[in-house]
């Protein structure tokens, strides 16, 4: 879990959100930095494939926010992990 | 000694001119807001590189790797041509709900697009190889390798220009069910003079039986 443009998404599904709010907001819930450049190019591909967009801003911060399309691509992403993990737990605990 | 902050900076400088009109004035935002490290520094160049990086670029790289003398790169002239074209053309710009329907499959713009690229990527690399191949061949062997190697550099061609009718049409207001059929038909013709074109050329070089240094 550690795919930056899914960390950005499941950032954005709390809200819209800028370049350092991402930033922070991953830090608190994954534990994981992601520096400038890094963040930039995972919003830089979401934005290609259309699954962030960004929202009128009157700052030079630049707020995105998730679309329906990203949001359909994050919910079929963390069903894959989602059976990863239960996969993963079940076996530990049989081995 | 240079600050990180100053160096990264400086780094964000070497993104695509295109990218820096883009992303630019937020990026920088970003690096005023954030404290910056050596290892963002890092992080920024590699971004740069990708930012650089394109199917079209990776496919230059390989031919230049392919290509071990003159005469292979005369036998790819002309996708080298087509591919510095679309490389100049770029990805058209991105609009949230540009999508369309393909047997069945939602692709996105940029999707199709880059599908475009690699078409024509692998289609340059197929041709500097026929060229570097054909060196030592038959010389009956050679324009049935023509035909083979070409369509798929004129396919991209093509649909890169239906592409960019169908933005147009997006642009005016049509929904991309109507379609309008005079972009496919204009792309086709395209299409087919850039193959007669690169029949024409490949077709002197085969007859002169090799180009000149």
């Amino acid at each position: 879990m550690s795919d930056p443009t899914l960390l950005v998404l499941a950032s954005l599904a709390e809200g819209d959100k800028h370049g350092y709010a991402m930033m922070d907001d991953i830090e608190r819930f994954a534990g994981i930095r992601l520096g400038p450049g890094t963040l930039y190019g995972a919003i830089t591909r979401l934005e290609e494939h259309g699954w962030i967009r960004p929202v009128a801003s009157h700052d030079r911060r630049q707020p995105y926010t998730l679309t329906a399309l990203g949001r359909t691509h994050l919910e079929q992403q963390l069903a894959g992990l989602d059976r990863i993990l239960r996969a993963g737990q079940r076996r530990l605990k049989q081995a | 000694m240079i600050e990180p902050r100053i160096a990264a900076r400086l780094a964000a400088r070497c993104y695509p001119r295109a990218w820096r009109k883009r992303y630019g004035t937020e990026f920088d935002a970003l690096l005023a807001d954030s404290p910056v490290c050596w290892r963002d520094v890092v992080g920024i160049l590699g971004g740069v590189a990708s930012a650089h990086w394109s199917p079209s670029l990776a496919a230059v790289v390989l031919i230049l790797g392919a290509s071990f003398s003159w005469r292979s790169c005369d036998g790819a002239a002309v996708p080298l041509a087509l591919l510095a074209l679309n490389f100049l053309l770029g990805t058209p710009a991105i609009r949230d709900g540009d999508t369309l329907y393909l047997a069945t499959r939602q692709l996105s713009v940029p999707a199709v697009c880059d599908a475009a690229n690699y078409w024509l990527a692998l289609a340059v690399v197929i041709t500097a190889a026929y060229a570097r191949w054909s060196e030592r061949s038959r010389p009956t062997r050679r324009h049935l390798l023509n035909l083979a190697a070409l369509p798929a550099t004129i396919s991209a061609e093509a649909a890169r220009i239906a592409w960019t009718g169908y933005l147009a049409a997006g642009q005016t207001g049509q929904a991309a069910d109507r379609f309008p059929l005079i972009w496919l038909l204009t792309a086709l013709l395209i299409g087919a003079a850039f193959h007669q074109l690169a029949l024409i050329s490949l077709r002197g070089w085969n007859s002169s039986g090799s180009a000149p240094r």
